[in-house]
C-alpha cells in the first residue's frame, strides 16, 4: 500500500509539471505592449541611426515588464516586427550612439562635476543616532527634481540617481539637434534633446572645460531636469504658462544647489 | 601728440570693454555678442599702445571664439600670439597665461598637433606648481590635465606614472573626503575608461564617490 501511495503521488507531480511547462510554452516569449510615459511604468527613448531608428525602452528593474528595444511602436511590441522583448535584464543602448566619446579631459571634468553633483542632490548628510549610518536629508537642490515625471510613481527616479545611473554623456561637438543647429557652435556648455526622457546629454568642451567647477555641476543639473521633463522657454516670450528660460533655470540651480 | 591721448585713452576703454568677457555666458544672445565681440578685439585691439592684458584678451579671446566654432587651425594660431604678447610681459598674470594655455592645449589636440599640446600641458602644469606651490590643488590639477593629454595620445605608461605620483603626493595630506583626491580618481577613470576597463572605471568611480565631500547638515543652534 505504501508502494501504490507513492507512485499516485509521483504521477500528480508529474502531470502537475506537465501542465506547468505546457503553460510556460503557451506564454508568449517576448513582452508584450510595453505602456511607456505612464507615472511608474517604463520610459521610451528614442534612438535615430541613420534613417531609421528604433525605440529603446527602460523599464524598471522590479517591474513586471523587462527592458528592451523595438522598431516599431512600444505598444504593439510582440516580438514579431523586428523588437525584442528582453529577458529582464536591462540591455545597453544599442550603437552607435550619437556624437563621439568624451575626450580624456572631458571625461575627466564630466566625472568630477558629476559626482559632487550627484551628492548635492542626494541631500545633506546626518548620521542616524541609533545606528551611526550616514542618512541624506533632502535639500532645495534634491527638491528640483521633486515634481518631475521621473521622480514619482512605484520607482522613482530622483535627480541624484538620473545624473549618477540614466544620463549618457557624449561629446557634442559638430552634432546638430532635431532643427538642426550645432549647439556648440553656438556657444552651449552643454545640450540634451528636451525632453522626453532621452539620456543622452551632450558635452561641449570647449566652454564646458573652461568653466568653473561650480559652473560645470549646474551644466550638468540643468541638462538632467530636462532629461526629467523640466521644458525651456526658447521664444522670449513671458507668461503664466511659459517655461523658465534657459537663465531662470541656471539662477534656479544655483542657488538651489551651489548656494548662490 | 596731445591731441592723440584723449583718443587712445577711448580706444582703450572700448578695447577694455570688448575683451571684459572672456567666456560667454548662459543667456540667450550672450554668445553671439561674445563672438562679435571678439571680432571686434582682434581686429581693432592690438595696437602697441594699449595693455599688455588688453592685447592678450583680444587675441585669446578671438581664438576662443573659434575654438567653440570648429575652428580649430584659426583658435591655434590666435592663442599662439596670445602667448606670445604675455611672454614679452614679465609681469603676466599666472592665471591670465593658464587660461590661454588650457584653451591652446584643447585647441592644438583637435588640430592634432599633438608635440605642441604637450608642450603646453608640460608649460602649464609647471607654472601651476611655480605659481602656486608643488602641494597646491592648482598643481594637482595641472598634473592630472597633464596625465589627459598622455591618455589621449595613447602614452598610457607616462599618463600612469603622473597620476600615481600625483595620488602618492595628494594621499600625504588627504585621506577621506578632499577634492584634489577627488580630481585625481577622476583622471583614473578616465584613463581606463580611454582603455576600455571597465572594471577599473567603475573601481574608480567609487572611490571618486567616497572623495567627494558631500553637504553636511547644518545643525541650527
Amino acid at each position: 500500500m505504501h508502494v501504490i501511495k507513492s507512485t499516485g503521488r509521483r504521477r500528480t507531480a508529474l502531470l502537475l509539471v506537465a501542465i506547468c511547462v505546457a503553460s510556460l510554452i503557451s506564454l508568449p516569449l517576448h513582452a508584450m505592449a510595453w505602456r511607456c510615459g505612464d507615472l511608474g511604468t517604463c520610459v521610451c527613448i528614442s534612438w535615430s541611426v541613420g534613417n531609421s531608428g528604433y525605440i529603446e525602452v527602460r523599464c524598471p528593474a522590479d517591474g513586471a515588464e523587462p527592458s528592451g528595444w523595438t522598431t516599431g511602436d512600444p505598444g504593439d511590441a510582440d516580438g514579431s516586427r523586428g523588437s525584442f522583448g528582453g529577458s529582464g535584464s536591462k540591455k545597453m543602448a544599442p550603437s552607435p550612439l550619437p556624437g563621439m566619446v568624451l575626450t580624456p579631459e572631458t571625461n575627466q571634468k564630466v566625472s568630477g562635476a558629476k559626482t559632487e553633483g550627484v551628492k548635492r542632490l542626494r541631500g545633506e548628510q546626518e548620521f542616524d543616532e541609533g545606528t551611526g549610518k550616514p542618512i541624506w536629508i533632502p535639500t532645495a537642490c534634491s527638491d528640483l527634481f521633486a515634481n518631475s515625471p521621473m521622480s514619482s510613481g512605484t520607482n522613482p527616479l530622483p535627480g541624484a540617481q538620473l545624473l549618477s545611473t540614466y544620463v549618457i554623456f557624449r561629446d557634442g561637438t559638430g552634432v546638430k539637434d532635431k532643427d538642426n543647429r550645432d549647439r556648440c557652435a553656438e556657444g552651449a556648455a552643454a545640450w540634451t534633446t528636451c525632453c522626453s526622457h532621452d539620456p543622452v546629454i551632450f558635452i561641449c568642451p570647449a566652454k564646458f572645460n573652461s568653466a568653473s567647477f561650480d559652473d560645470r555641476i549646474k551644466y550638468l543639473i540643468h541638462e538632467t531636469l530636462h532629461v526629467a521633463g523640466q521644458m525651456e522657454d526658447l521664444d522670449g516670450t513671458i507668461g503664466p504658462d511659459d517655461p523658465p528660460n534657459s537663465g531662470q533655470i541656471n539662477a534656479d540651480v544655483d542657488a538651489a544647489c551651489n548656494g548662490s | 601728440m596731445i591731441g592723440s591721448l584723449p583718443l587712445l585713452a577711448a580706444d582703450a576703454k572700448l578695447c577694455r570693454d570688448l575683451v571684459a568677457v572672456s567666456v560667454p555666458g548662459d543667456s540667450p544672445g550672450d554668445a553671439e555678442t561674445f563672438f562679435a565681440n571678439a571680432e571686434a578685439a582682434y581686429r581693432d585691439c592690438s595696437g602697441s599702445g594699449l595693455s599688455i592684458e588688453i592685447r592678450a584678451s583680444a587675441a585669446a579671446n578671438f581664438g576662443f571664439a573659434n575654438d567653440i566654432r570648429g575652428n580649430y587651425q584659426t583658435a591655434v594660431a590666435a592663442y599662439g600670439e596670445a602667448l606670445a604678447v604675455l611672454e614679452n610681459a614679465k609681469a603676466a598674470k599666472p592665471r591670465t597665461v593658464l587660461s590661454v594655455l588650457d584653451k591652446a592645449v584643447r585647441a592644438e589636440l583637435r588640430a592634432g598637433l599633438h608635440s605642441q599640446a604637450l608642450a603646453h600641458a608640460e608649460r602649464a602644469a609647471e607654472l601651476r606648481r611655480s605659481a602656486f606651490g608643488i602641494d597646491s590643488d592648482d598643481a594637482v590639477q595641472g598634473t592630472v590635465s597633464l596625465a589627459m593629454v598622455h591618455t589621449e595620445l595613447k602614452q598610457y605608461d607616462k599618463a600612469e606614472a603622473i597620476l600615481q605620483a600625483a595620488l602618492a603626493s595628494v594621499r600625504k595630506r588627504c585621506s577621506e573626503e578632499c577634492r584634489p583626491l577627488a580630481e585625481v580618481y577622476a583622471g583614473f577613470s578616465a584613463f581606463h575608461a580611454a582603455q576600455g576597463n571597465a572594471a577599473e572605471v567603475s573601481r574608480y568611480e567609487e572611490l571618486l564617490l567616497h572623495a567627494t565631500p558631500s553637504p553636511v547638515r547644518k545643525h541650527k543652534d
